[in-house]
C-alpha cells in the first residue's frame, strides 16, 4: 500500500471530518452573487475557506437570468453573499429589497458586501434602510489622515489599517491573544451609518479620526460629511426576531486574497469568523426542552395549578459550536412568572448537564392570586440567537374542600363549642318547660 | 461714633425700602392677599389692580383664577351654577392649609371688578378657570395659564380638583362637603314638632290616620303616578311640552322610549278615570237601590270606560304607529 | 267563588275538575305563546346572558356538581379568569341539569340545549299555577283562574321567558310567586310548616336570581306594617320567625351570597324586623301574664328602648363599615342619579334605563288600569294578606318606573290585582238573581243624600277604619237589577279580554320573539330573509383560530364568543371588573401606537368588532363607542377624553367632519376599513348614522383608512361582524407603520439620499445618531 493511497485516504478522512464538523446549524446551501466586474480568483482563498468549512457554494454572476432565491415559494438557498454590480439592471429583478427581506424572514442569512468602487444600488440601499442601515448614496471614500496605510495610499489616505482590538462584538468576531498583534487591513471603500434599530450589532467602526469623503463635495466645500469617526461603520450585523442574520460589509476589498495574504493580516480570520457567525455556524442557541410541574409530582406540564402550589420549572439550553450541539452555560438566564406584570423574576440555576445540553431549574411557591399566568423565558444577548418561550398556565383558587377544617383552626373552637352549648341549652329549656307544672315558672325562665 | 451708627441705620433703612419697593412675587405676598380676603374662606377676590401682580412671572406658587361674571345683571346662569362648586374646592384646600396656601391659591376675578383684564385677555365668555403654574422652584412650568374646560362634567368640584392635581405636581385635594348643620337642626326640630303635634292632636287626627279611604287614595295616587312614567320624567328631566319643526307645540313625544311631561299627565288622568270607572262598576253601582239610577250609572260608566280606553289606545298609537288594535270612536 | 245557590250538586262536584282543566289549558296557552321564536327560527339560545348560562349548564352536565361549584373559568376575563362557581346563581343550571338527568333516568335522552331552550316556557306554566294559588288566597278561585290566565300571556312576563331566553328570570318569577303564596299561606295559618316551605322556596329563589332581595325586603315590610297597624298575632310571629331563621341560614349556603344576609344593608331590614317581632312577642306575652299597670309600662318602655338600641346598632355598624353599604345596583334604585355618575357600566346597560309610560301599557294591556281598581277593591276588606298585595303593588310600580327590567316584578301583581278587580265585576254582573226593591230603604237613602255629610261620615265615624276588618262602604251589596246592565258590562269586558289576547299575541310575536343572535328582515316580496352573521363569524372563529386564541371584543359579545366560538375572551357581560373593561375601552378608542402595546400585554390574537353601517344594524359598536370612551375616561381621564370624540359643534360624527381622535381610534379604523371600496364610485353611506364616509375614489383628498398593527382576518356576509388579527412584532425591528408603508410600496423616508441635498441630509442623520 503506497504512500499516495494513504495520503488520499487521509485527505478523504480529513475532508469528511471537516464536512461533518463545521456545517451550519440551519443548512449549507450558499449562494454567492458575484458582480461581473469582480473576478472570483481574487477571492479564491475566501471561497475555499467557506468550502472547506463544508458549505456548498453556488457562485453565480449578478446578471445570471437563472438567479433566484425562491422556487415554488420555497427557499432554495440557506445563505447568500451579495456583492453589488454597478447598475440596477445588472442585478436583475430577483434581488430587489422585498425578495431579500422575504429571504431573511424565511430563514435565510445574508452577507451584503458593498463594492468599494461603486455606489450602493437603490434597491440594496432600500433593503438596508428597512434594517435602519444607511448606505452612502454616492461614490464616497472613507478617509483617515492619521492612521492610514502608508504604502497603500500615501496620498488619498483612504486605505486604513485597524487593530483587531477595535472590534465591537466579541460574540461575532473574537480575536485571540496572538491575533491582537495582527492588523486588519481596510484597503479602501466607503462606510455606512446606523440607525437606532435595537437589533443591530455594530462589528467594526471607523477610527475616531476618519470621515467619509465625497469627491463631489470638493466643489461645494461642504463641512458636513455623511458620517464621521466612530459614527461611520465598516461592518455591522443584524439578527432578526426569527434568528436569521444579516451582515453588511462596507468594502469587498476586505476579503480579497491580497488582503488575506498581507503580512500578519487578520483579515482571513476576520472573514472566516464573520461569515461563520452570519451563516449560523456559531453563537446559535437552542431551547431543547421546557418542563414545569408540581414539586415531587410526575405529571409534566399540567395546564392548571392551584394558588400556593410549589411549582418547579426546568429548561434545557444548548449552543451550536464546531458543528455540534453542546451545553450552553450562563449565569444570567431568568424566568418570569407573569400575569400582566411579573409576580416572580427568578434567576435559573444551572443544575445537571448532558453532553448536548445544560439544564436550568428553579422552583417557587405560586402567588396567592388566581388567574392565567405564564412562564416567560426571554434570553436575548447581542450576537447570540434569541431564546424566547412563553407557556400559559391557569392558577385556580382553593376548592371548597381544600381549606383547613374548622376543628384544625384554634380560633374556630369557641364558635364550634357555642353551637353545641346552644343546642344543649335549648334541649334543657324544652325539658324544663314541658315538665315544670306550675304556671309562673315559664315567665321566670323567660325573664332570666 | 453715633453718627456712623446713624448712617448705618439709615443705609439699612434705605436698603430695606428699596427691597420692599420691588414687587415680590412669592407666596408670602399671596398669603397677605389671602388673609385680607374677607369673602369665602380660601378664596382671593382679585381686581384689575392686583390681577397683574398675582399672575406675573416669576412666581413660586400656583394660582387658579376663576374669571366669571356672577352679578345678576350679566345674566350668566352657568357662572352662578359653577361658583359654589369652585368655592367648595377652595374651601376644602384652605381647610387642609389654614394659615397659608402652601403654594396653591384660589382666586376669583368677577367681571364687575375686572373689565379691563377681561378685555386685555380678550375674553368673550364666562366662566373660565385658568391655572397659572409656578415658574420657579422645582416643578416649575411655563408662565402661560392652562385652561380648564367646563363642559358637561358631573361632579364639578371633583373634576376641578383632579384638573389641578394633574397639572400642579405634589398637590392632593380632598373635597370636604360642608355638612349643613342648619338643615340637620331643621330636620330634628321638624321631627320633634311633628311628634308633639301628633301627640296632642291625636284624638283629632286619629280618624284621618285610620281612615281607610285616605290610605287607599294615597296608594292609588302613588301607583298611578309611577305607572304613568313619572319616574322617567323625574330622572330624565323631560320637558313638559316641546316645540316641533313648524314652530308649533307638540304634546306627545315621538318614539316609544320618549315622553313629555304633558302626555304622562294625560295618561295618568286616563288611567285614573278608567280605574275609577271599574271601581264604581264593581262597588258603587251594585249598591244603588233605585234600579233606574243604577242602570243609568252603569250606562254612564260603561260609556266613559269605553271612550277613555279608546282614547288611551289612540294616544298609544301616536307613540307606536305600527300598533294594530283600536276601539271606536277614536279609531284613527 | 259566589255560586248561584241553584247549582245542582253534580255541577258543584264537577267544578274542581273544571278548574284543573282550565289551569292545564292556561299552562298550555302560556307555553304555546312562547314558541314563536322556535317556530320562526329554530331551537336556539337567545341574546347574551343566556349563552353563559347555557355554557355553565353544559359544564355542569359534563362534570359533577362539586367541580361546578369549584369551577375556575380560564376562558373569560383573560388573564384574570373568573371564579365562576363562586360568582353565579346556580339555581338555573342545577334545575336544567336535574331535568336532564331525570329524563335520562327515564330513558328519555333529551339534548341539553333543548332543555335549556324550553325551560322558560315550561316554568311559565308553573308560574300561572302559582299565581292562581296566590290570587285564590286573596279572593277566590275565579279570580285565581283569571290571574293565571293573565300572567300566562302577559307580555311583561313573556319578554323574559320566551323559548330560548334561558335566563335566571325564567325560573325566578315562578319561585317568586310560589314564595309569596307560601308566605301568605303561612301567615294565614300561622304554621311553622308553611313557614318552612316558604323558607325552602326562598332558598331556591336565592339560588336562582339576585332579585331575591326583593322578597327579603318585602316580606319584612309586610310584617312591619302589620305590627304598626297593631295586627300583630302569634300567626305572624310563627310564620315570620320560621321563614326568616330557616330562609337566612339556607340562603347563606349559596357561595355567591355567603355572609351577605348578615353583612349587607339590603338584608338588614329583615334582621331588624325579626328582632322587633321577638321584642313585640315578648312584650305581648308579658303583658298578658303580668297584672300590674306600672310593670306593663316598664316592659313596653324597655321594649321600645331595645328597638331604638337595635336600630342605632345597625346604623352604627353600617357607618363603621362592618355592614356593607348598599351595592351600586341596589342603591341606584333609590338615588336614581347615582349610577350615571359613579357606575357608568350600570348606566350603560339599556335595561337599566327608566321606563317610559308606553312600555307599561305595552307590557300589560288593560290590566294597567285595572290594577289600581284591584288595589281599591282589595282595600275594601283589608285582610292581612291584602296589605301584602298593596305594598307589593306600590313598591313594584316604583321599581318598574325606575328600571325597565323590573317591569318583570311588576307584571305578576298587576295581573293579580287586575284579576281581582275584573272577577269582582264578573261576580256581580254574572249573578243572575234579581234583587227586590224595598220601600223604606228609599227614604233613608234620600235623607243621607247631602254629599258633605256623606264625606264626613265616611271619614270620621266610618267604622271601617284601616285597623278594622270588614267592608269600607257600609251600604249593603244589593246586586244588579236590569239584564241590560249585565249585558253591557259583560259584553264590554269580554271584548276587552278578547283584545287583551290579541294584544299579547301581537306584542309577543313582534317585539319579544327575536333571538338577537339571528336577525330577520323582510325582503321586497315580503318573504323573510335571515341574517346570520353572528353565528357565521363565531363559527369561523371556532374553526379557523387556535384553540387558545384570545379574542378581544366589547363586553356585550363576551358570552356569545365564549358560548358559540369557544374562545378565550378578555371581558364579558358579567361586568365585575371595571378596570379591565376600561382597558379594552382604551385599546378601542386610542391610536394604534397606543393600543398595540395593550394588545400585546394581554396576548390578544384577534379583535372582533360589530359594524352595522352596511346593513343598517343600529346596535353596533360605533353606537356603543361613547360608552367605551366614557368607561375608559373614568380610569384614564388624561389619556382618553370624551370631548375629543365630538366635533367643535358637539356632534358625534363619523364622516369627513369627524374629529382626528375619532378617525385615528382603532375602533373607527376597524369599523370602516375598506368600507368605501364596497361602494366604488358611489358615495359610501353609513346606513346607521346616515353619514358619508370619506372615500378616496370620491375625492382624492380623503386618505384611505390604513391599519398597520392589525390585519383583517374575516368579515361576515353583511359586514356585521369584522374580525382582525393582531400582527406579531416585525422581524426586522421596524415600526408596524413603517413596515406596512414599505409593503404598500412607499420607501422608508424615500427621499433619503436620492433628492435631498447632501449637507442637509447629513445633518439630519448625524443629529439622529447623536441622540
Amino acid at each position: 500500500m503506497s504512500i499516495r493511497s494513504v495520503l488520499v485516504q487521509l485527505l478523504l478522512v480529513i475532508a469528511f471530518v471537516g464536512n461533518a464538523l463545521a456545517i451550519s446549524a440551519t443548512g449549507s446551501r450558499l449562494l454567492v452573487v458575484l458582480d461581473p466586474s469582480l473576478k472570483d480568483e481574487d477571492y479564491s482563498l475566501f471561497f475555499s475557506d467557506l468550502d472547506s468549512r463544508g458549505l456548498d457554494l453556488t457562485i453565480k454572476a449578478a446578471n445570471d437570468p437563472s438567479l433566484g432565491l425562491f422556487e415554488y415559494g420555497e427557499r432554495i438557498y440557506d445563505h447568500l453573499i451579495l456583492t453589488l454590480p454597478p447598475t440596477q439592471k445588472a442585478l436583475g429583478p430577483n434581488l430587489l429589497a422585498k425578495p431579500l427581506l422575504d429571504f431573511s424572514a424565511a430563514g435565510g442569512n445574508i452577507v451584503v458586501v458593498l463594492n468599494a468602487n461603486e455606489h450602493a444600488l437603490a434597491s440594496v440601499r432600500e433593503f438596508a434602510n428597512q434594517l435602519d442601515v444607511f448606505l452612502p448614496f454616492r461614490d464616497t471614500k472613507l478617509v483617515d489622515h492619521f492612521s492610514y496605510d502608508k504604502e497603500a495610499s500615501p496620498l488619498l489616505h483612504d486605505a486604513l489599517v485597524l487593530s483587531p482590538n477595535s472590534l465591537l462584538a466579541p460574540e461575532i468576531v473574537s480575536p485571540t491573544a496572538d491575533d491582537a498583534s495582527k492588523l486588519l487591513y481596510y484597503p479602501g471603500g466607503s462606510a455606512f451609518s446606523l440607525g437606532n434599530n435595537q437589533l443591530l450589532v455594530p462589528v467594526l467602526a471607523a477610527p475616531e479620526t476618519a470621515y467619509i469623503y465625497d469627491p463631489a463635495e470638493e466643489a461645494t466645500k461642504s463641512e458636513t460629511p455623511f458620517a464621521t469617526g466612530s459614527q461611520a461603520f465598516l461592518v455591522a450585523s443584524l439578527q432578526t426576531r426569527k434568528n436569521t442574520r444579516v451582515t453588511f460589509v462596507a468594502s469587498n476589498l476586505l476579503f480579497t486574497n491580497d488582503a488575506f495574504t498581507k503580512p500578519d493580516s487578520f483579515n482571513r480570520a476576520f472573514a472566516a469568523q464573520l461569515s461563520a457567525w452570519t451563516f449560523a455556524e456559531k453563537s446559535v442557541l437552542r431551547l431543547e426542552s421546557v418542563t414545569h410541574r408540581l414539586v415531587n409530582s410526575s405529571e409534566l406540564n399540567p395546564s392548571i395549578y392551584r394558588v400556593k402550589n410549589e411549582i418547579e420549572y426546568e429548561v434545557e439550553l444548548s449552543r451550536f459550536t464546531d458543528g455540534k450541539w453542546a451545553p450552553f452555560y450562563a449565569s444570567d438566564v431568568q424566568l418570569e412568572f407573569t400575569m400582566l406584570d411579573p409576580y416572580y423574576r427568578l434567576t435559573l440555576i444551572p443544575s445537571s448537564s448532558s453532553p448536548s445540553a445544560q439544564t436550568y431549574t428553579t422552583s417557587f411557591i405560586a402567588p396567592d392570586q388566581h388567574g392565567m399566568f405564564s412562564f416567560v423565558l426571554n434570553y436575548k444577548r447581542p450576537g447570540l440567537s434569541f431564546v424566547e418561550d412563553k407557556r400559559v398556565v391557569t392558577l385556580r383558587h382553593f376548592g371548597h374542600n381544600e381549606f383547613a377544617r374548622s376543628f384544625e383552626i384554634p380560633n374556630a373552637w369557641p364558635y364550634a363549642t357555642s353551637i353545641f352549648v346552644v343546642v344543649a341549652a335549648w334541649l334543657l329549656f324544652v325539658a324544663l318547660w314541658m315538665f315544670s307544672a306550675n304556671s309562673e315558672s315559664p315567665s321566670v325562665k323567660k325573664t332570666q | 461714633m453715633r453718627t456712623i451708627q446713624f448712617c448705618v441705620l439709615l443705609l439699612a433703612a434705605l436698603f430695606a425700602c428699596v427691597v420692599s419697593a420691588a414687587p415680590e412675587r412669592d407666596s408670602t405676598y399671596m398669603d397677605k392677599l389671602l388673609k385680607s380676603s374677607s369673602i369665602n374662606p380660601g378664596l382671593i377676590r382679585l381686581t384689575d389692580k392686583n390681577f397683574g401682580d398675582v399672575i406675573s412671572a416669576p412666581r413660586d406658587y400656583a394660582v387658579v383664577v376663576l374669571l366669571t361674571a356672577e352679578s345678576p345683571s350679566m345674566g350668566c346662569q352657568l357662572c352662578r351654577q359653577f361658583a359654589p362648586d369652585y368655592h367648595l374646592v377652595a374651601q376644602s384646600w384652605s381647610k387642609e392649609h389654614p394659615k397659608s396656601g402652601d403654594g396653591l391659591y384660589f382666586a376669583v376675578l368677577d367681571f364687575v371688578d375686572g373689565q379691563r383684564t377681561f378685555q386685555s385677555l380678550g375674553l368673550k365668555t364666562a366662566p373660565n378657570v385658568w391655572l397659572y403654574g409656578p415658574t420657579v422652584g422645582e416643578n416649575a412650568g411655563p408662565a402661560a395659564p392652562i385652561v380648564y374646560e367646563i363642559h358637561g362634567v358631573v361632579d364639578m368640584p371633583g373634576s376641578v380638583a383632579r384638573f389641578i392635581e394633574s397639572h400642579v405636581p405634589g398637590v392632593g385635594i380632598t373635597i370636604y362637603k360642608p355638612r349643613d348643620y342648619s338643615k340637620i337642626g331643621q330636620a330634628v326640630t321638624g321631627l320633634v314638632a311633628i311628634g308633639l303635634f301628633i301627640r296632642y292632636l291625636y284624638p283629632i287626627l286619629k280618624p284621618f290616620f285610620e281612615s281607610r279611604t285616605l290610605w287607599a287614595g294615597i296608594s292609588l295616587v302613588a301607583i298611578l303616578m309611577f305607572t304613568s312614567g313619572h319616574m322617567f320624567n323625574n330622572i330624565r328631566h323631560t320637558p313638559y311640552v316641546a316645540g316641533n319643526k313648524e314652530g308649533g307645540v307638540s304634546y306627545v313625544a315621538p318614539g316609544f322610549q320618549q315622553q313629555y311631561g304633558f302626555e304622562t299627565q294625560v295618561v295618568a288622568v286616563l288611567y285614573a278615570f278608567l280605574a275609577f270607572g271599574a271601581i264604581s262598576l264593581s262597588i258603587k253601582t251594585p249598591r244603588i237601590k233605585d234600579s233606574t239610577r243604577q242602570l243609568l250609572s252603569v250606562l254612564t260608566w260603561a260609556t266613559i270606560i269605553w271612550c277613555l280606553f279608546s282614547a288611551l289606545m289612540f294616544v298609544f298609537r301616536m307613540k307606536n304607529p305600527g300598533y294594530p288594535l283600536s276601539l271606536p270612536p277614536m279609531t284613527k | 267563588m259566589q255560586l248561584p245557590t241553584s247549582l245542582p250538586p253534580a255541577a258543584a262536584n264537577a267544578l274542581p275538575l273544571l278548574r284543573t282543566l282550565t289551569l292545564f289549558t292556561i299552562a298550555g296557552a302560556a307555553i304555546a305563546s312562547r314558541l314563536f321564536s322556535v317556530v320562526r327560527f329554530e331551537s336556539i339560545i337567545h341574546e347574551f346572558d343566556p349563552w353563559f348560562n347555557f355554557r355553565a349548564t353544559k359544564y355542569l352536565v359534563a362534570n359533577d356538581f362539586y367541580s361546578f361549584l369549584d369551577w375556575f373559568d380560564d376562558r373569560t376575563w383573560y388573564p384574570l379568569g373568573r371564579v365562576t362557581g363562586g360568582t353565579l346563581y346556580p339555581g338555573l343550571m342545577v334545575t336544567s341539569a336535574l331535568i336532564f338527568h331525570g329524563l335520562k333516568a327515564l330513558t328519555l335522552p333529551v339534548d341539553i340545549r333543548n332543555i335549556c331552550v324550553m325551560l322558560a316556557p315550561v316554568f311559565s306554566g308553573l308560574t300561572a299555577y302559582a299565581t292562581y294559588l296566590f290570587t285564590r288566597e286573596m279572593k277566590d278561585h275565579s279570580a285565581g283562574l283569571l290571574a293565571a290566565a293573565f300572567i300566562g300571556i302577559a307580555p311583561g312576563y313573556i319578554s323574559r321567558s320566551v323559548a330560548g331566553s334561558y335566563d335566571n328570570e325564567a325560573i325566578a318569577i315562578t319561585l317568586l310567586m310560589f314564595t309569596f303564596y307560601l308566605w301568605i299561606k303561612a301567615l294565614k295559618l300561622g304554621s311553622a310548616f308553611w313557614g318552612a316551605l316558604t323558607a325552602l322556596f326562598y332558598f331556591y329563589m336565592v339560588a336562582a336570581w339576585g332579585g331575591y332581595v326583593f322578597i327579603t325586603n318585602i316580606i319584612p315590610l309586610h310584617a312591619l306594617v302589620l305590627v304598626i297597624m297593631g295586627r300583630y298575632s302569634s300567626r305572624l310571629y310563627v310564620a315570620y320567625s320560621s321563614w326568616y331563621a330557616l330562609g337566612t341560614l339556607a340562603s347563606m349556603q349559596i357561595p355567591f351570597v355567603g355572609f351577605l344576609p348578615i353583612r349587607s344593608s339590603e338584608h338588614m331590614g329583615a334582621l331588624g324586623v325579626f328582632g322587633l317581632l321577638q321584642l313585640v312577642g315578648f312584650a305581648v306575652y308579658v303583658r298578658a301574664r303580668v297584672p300590674s299597670k306600672q310593670f306593663k309600662v316598664l316592659v313596653v318602655g324597655s321594649v321600645g328602648a331595645l328597638v331604638v338600641l337595635g336600630v342605632a346598632g345597625i346604623v352604627g355598624l353600617t357607618v363603621s363599615g362592618v355592614i356593607a353599604p348598599w351595592t351600586g345596583r341596589f342603591y341606584s334604585l333609590w338615588d336614581t342619579g347615582y349610577a350615571k355618575i359613579h357606575i357608568p357600566i350600570i348606566a350603560s346597560v339599556s335595561e337599566h334605563q327608566p321606563t317610559a309610560w308606553p312600555s307599561f301599557f305595552f307590557d300589560t294591556f288593560m290590566l294597567i288600569w285595572l290594577f289600581p281598581a284591584g288595589v281599591y277593591v282589595v282595600f275594601q276588606e283589608l285582610r292581612d294578606e291584602h296589605l301584602f298585595v298593596i305594598i307589593y303593588g306600590i313598591l313594584a310600580s316604583y321599581f318598574a318606573g325606575v328600571m325597565v327590567r323590573l317591569m318583570l316584578t311588576l307584571t305578576p301583581i298587576v295581573c293579580v290585582c287586575g284579576a281581582v278587580a275584573l272577577s269582582n265585576i264578573l261576580d256581580i254582573y254574572t249573578n243572575l238573581e234579581k234583587p227586590v226593591e224595598e220601600e223604606e230603604e228609599k227614604k233613608e237613602e234620600k235623607e243621607e243624600a247631602s254629599p258633605l255629610k256623606k264625606a264626613t261620615t265616611s271619614l270620621i265615624e266610618d267604622e271601617a277604619s284601616i285597623l278594622s276588618l270588614g267592608s269600607m262602604s257600609k251600604k249593603p251589596l244589593i246586586g244588579v237589577y236590569s239584564n241590560w246592565a249585565r249585558g253591557i258590562v259583560l259584553g264590554m269586558f269580554t271584548l276587552y279580554l278578547y283584545m287583551f289576547v290579541q294584544h299579547c299575541t301581537w306584542v309577543t310575536s313582534n317585539a319579544y320573539s327575536s333571538p338577537s343572535v339571528v336577525l330577520a328582515s323582510q325582503m321586497a316580496d315580503g318573504s323573510q330573509h335571515i341574517i346570520d352573521d353572528f353565528r357565521e363569524a363565531y363559527y369561523w372563529l371556532r374553526k379557523n383560530t387556535a384553540e387558545d386564541a384570545k379574542v378581544m371584543s366589547w363586553w356585550d359579545y363576551g358570552y356569545q364568543i365564549g358560548g358559540m366560538a369557544d374562545r378565550t375572551t378578555l371581558v364579558d357581560n358579567n361586568t365585575w371588573n371595571n378596570t379591565h373593561i376600561a382597558t379594552v375601552g382604551k385599546a378601542m378608542s386610542s391610536r394604534e401606537e397606543v393600543s398595540y402595546p395593550i394588545l400585546r400585554k394581554h396576548d390578544v390574537d384577534y379583535i372582533l368588532v360589530i359594524f352595522g353601517g352596511l346593513l343598517g344594524y343600529s346596535g353596533d359598536d360605533i353606537n356603543k363607542f361613547l360608552w367605551m370612551v366614557r368607561i375608559a375616561e373614568g380610569i384614564w381621564p388624561e389619556e382618553v377624553k370624551e370631548r375629543d370624540f365630538f366635533t367643535a359643534r358637539g356632534e358625534y360624527r363619523v364622516d369627513a367632519e369627524a374629529t382626528p381622535t375619532m378617525k385615528n381610534s382603532l375602533m373607527y379604523k376597524m369599523s370602516y376599513y375598506r368600507f368605501a371600496d364596497v361602494f366604488g364610485r358611489q358615495p359610501a353611506i353609513d346606513r346607521v348614522r346616515n353619514q358619508r364616509i370619506p372615500s378616496p375614489m370620491q375625492d382624492a383628498s380623503a386618505a384611505p383608512i390604513e391599519l398597520s398593527s392589525v390585519e383583517e382576518a374575516f368579515t361576515s356576509e353583511n359586514w356585521i361582524v369584522r374580525i382582525y388579527k393582531v400582527k406579531e412584532l416585525d422581524p426586522f425591528g421596524r415600526e408596524h407603520a413603517a413596515a406596512t408603508a414599505f409593503e404598500s410600496g412607499k420607501k422608508k423616508s424615500g427621499a433619503r439620499g436620492r433628492t435631498a441635498p447632501v449637507g442637509g441630509h447629513a445633518k439630519g442623520r448625524a443629529r439622529v445618531l447623536r441622540v
